[in-house]
């Protein structure tokens, strides 16, 4: 996993004191993460429009936060991962289970064939992270699509960085049961890496 | 050293630990692809910017006096007061201006 490097870092802290100026410069905040807290709100959701309300909640709780908010060298997205999650629990009524319908852009230079394939997979996928017990799948939506690391994935689910690496085991292994091999693609990237 | 423990030292990059067991290198690989299967969830630039519009819109539907102060919009707020103002002050001025040369224009007396 590419965590942020330190130049990443410094530069997020420079883009969020400049939206604490001025809030039109929130928006590159906005376009870095709205797709990750999207993703992660619809995946504990399973409701495109809880997803897309929950998902404005957190950014408008964010931009309300702003001149409060206190930069502590993590990334902004483990902040908004938090009060997303929070917003999720607030709201939390047991959903049944509706059929995933990933709003993809599609890759104009893509095999078309090849491209159905490959979103197939990944509804696969995240249908598999979405039927996991919840403690295991904000970790591995935390871990895997925040990029986030243990010590700030224990501090968004208010668990010890031990209990997140026990979390990430479990969820892995069951997605590995449940889903098997990946596809040919991602062993390639894994083993060229 | 546990196996969760070396799963997290793969996950971060350490190919000894990747490659001391298939069974840790399996669950790197289906990490990996559920990585990409989350980062491929993009929204359109249509959506992107209604849920952007509604963020802003809860944001100032309460307390805006304060969120004006907060972001110091309040003084720009006070500058487009200031200026429609005297914008409207110098239409004012100019309307009178016209209606004062039709007052005293031969022609508007005529008709």
């Amino acid at each position: 996993m590419a965590h942020r490097s330190a130049a990443e870092l410094e530069e997020e802290r420079l883009e969020i004191l400049a939206a604490q100026r001025d809030r039109a410069a929130f928006a590159p905040l906005y376009e870095r993460y709205v797709d990750q807290i999207h993703a992660y709100v619809y995946t504990l959701t399973h409701d495109m429009e809880q997803a897309d309300d929950v998902t404005a909640a957190t950014f408008a709780k964010a931009m309300e936060e702003l001149p409060r908010f206190e930069w502590r060298g993590v990334p902004y997205s483990a902040w908004l991962y938090r009060v997303a999650g929070n917003l999720v629990s607030r709201e939390r009524r047991r959903p049944g289970w509706i059929e995933l319908e990933p709003r993809m852009l599609p890759d104009a230079a893509a095999d078309p064939a090849l491209h159905a394939e490959e979103n197939d997979r990944a509804d696969e996928v995240r249908a598999a992270v979405a039927g996991l017990p919840n403690d295991q799948r904000q970790a591995i939506l935390l871990r895997f699509g925040g990029d986030l690391r243990n010590r700030e994935i224990a501090e968004i689910m208010g668990r010890s960085e031990g209990a997140v690496k026990l979390l990430t085991f479990r969820a892995l292994t069951s997605l590995r049961r449940r889903l098997g091999a990946p596809m040919p693609a991602e062993r390639l990237s894994r083993s060229g890496s | 050293m546990s196996v969760e423990d070396r799963l997290d030292a793969a996950l971060t990059g350490d190919m000894v630990a990747f490659a001391a067991s298939p069974e840790v290198s399996g669950l790197v690989a289906t990490g990996d692809e559920v990585g990409g299967a989350l980062a491929a969830w993009a929204l359109d630039p249509m959506q992107r910017a209604q849920i952007y519009a509604a963020a802003l819109a809860i944001a100032d539907a309460s307390g805006f006096g304060d969120r004006l102060r907060a972001f110091g919009l309040d003084r720009r707020v006070q500058a487009i007061a200031g200026g429609t103002v005297v914008t409207l002050a110098a239409a004012a001025a100019v309307s009178v201006a016209i209606a004062r040369g039709r007052r005293h224009d031969p022609a508007s007396l005529i008709a």
